[in-house]
């Protein structure tokens, strides 16, 4: 989260799903759940 | 009272005090953390702790890879999810204080375990504080209005005033 917010991005673990402009594009949901 | 700041965080659970460890560690500037109770006094403190790679989305499996990168010095090598399909008898096997008469079967990962959510906040929090994070406790954020710039917040606290900071970034 330190990265997201420092460099507008992660680089240690992916976590683009969880970018904080998602709130202003309405997208609440992360990632669907995948059952395999 | 801090009035301004290079990064507001809300809450001083284990995600806000990490984070203001973390922007610290990086020298983002002047990070103030505002915490409506106690430091670890919400939800991380009635957290269970388990660490677990058991999910189903990506993201929560690589968090946990990653958090056990960071909990664990000795765990240095490479990390794979090692989650195995247990039949009734090996759950016995395991775990002989449960009660598997109904049981199909279940699923095993060895290297899940527990961190105590309160001993992990309150010790990130220190190390923050060290490194000169400002944890404000009693400070309930009770609003936020977005700048002209469209990255300043301010927040309200009930009967404190008010704060400016950025909400992300520093642009």
């Amino acid at each position: 989260m330190a990265e997201l917010v420092a460099d507008r991005r992660a680089h240690t673990v992916d976590i683009a799903p969880l970018d904080l402009d998602r709130f202003r594009r309405g997208e609440t949901p992360v990632e669907v759940m995948t059952f395999v | 009272m801090v009035a301004t700041a290079d990064s507001v965080i809300v809450g001083a659970g284990i995600m806000g005090a990490s984070t203001a460890y973390h922007l610290a560690r990086r020298g983002y500037g002047r990070i103030v953390v505002l915490e409506r109770g106690a430091v670890c006094s919400g939800s991380t403190a009635l957290a269970s702790g388990g660490i677990r790679h058991q999910y189903a989305n990506r993201i929560g499996i690589e968090l946990t890879r990653q958090s056990i990168r960071v909990y664990s010095a000795a765990l240095q090598r490479a990390l794979g999810v090692d989650t195995r399909v247990l039949a009734p008898d090996d759950v016995r096997a395991l775990c002989p204080y449960l009660w598997t008469g109904d049981l199909a079967s279940a699923t095993y990962s060895p290297r899940d375990g527990f961190a105590d959510p309160y001993l992990v906040t309150t010790a990130i929090a220190a190390r923050a504080r060290d490194l000169g994070v400002v944890i404000e406790p009693d400070r309930e954020v009770t609003g936020f209005t977005r700048g002209r710039r469209g990255a300043t917040v301010i927040a309200g606290f009930s009967g404190h005033g008010f704060m400016h900071g950025p909400i992300a970034g520093r642009s």
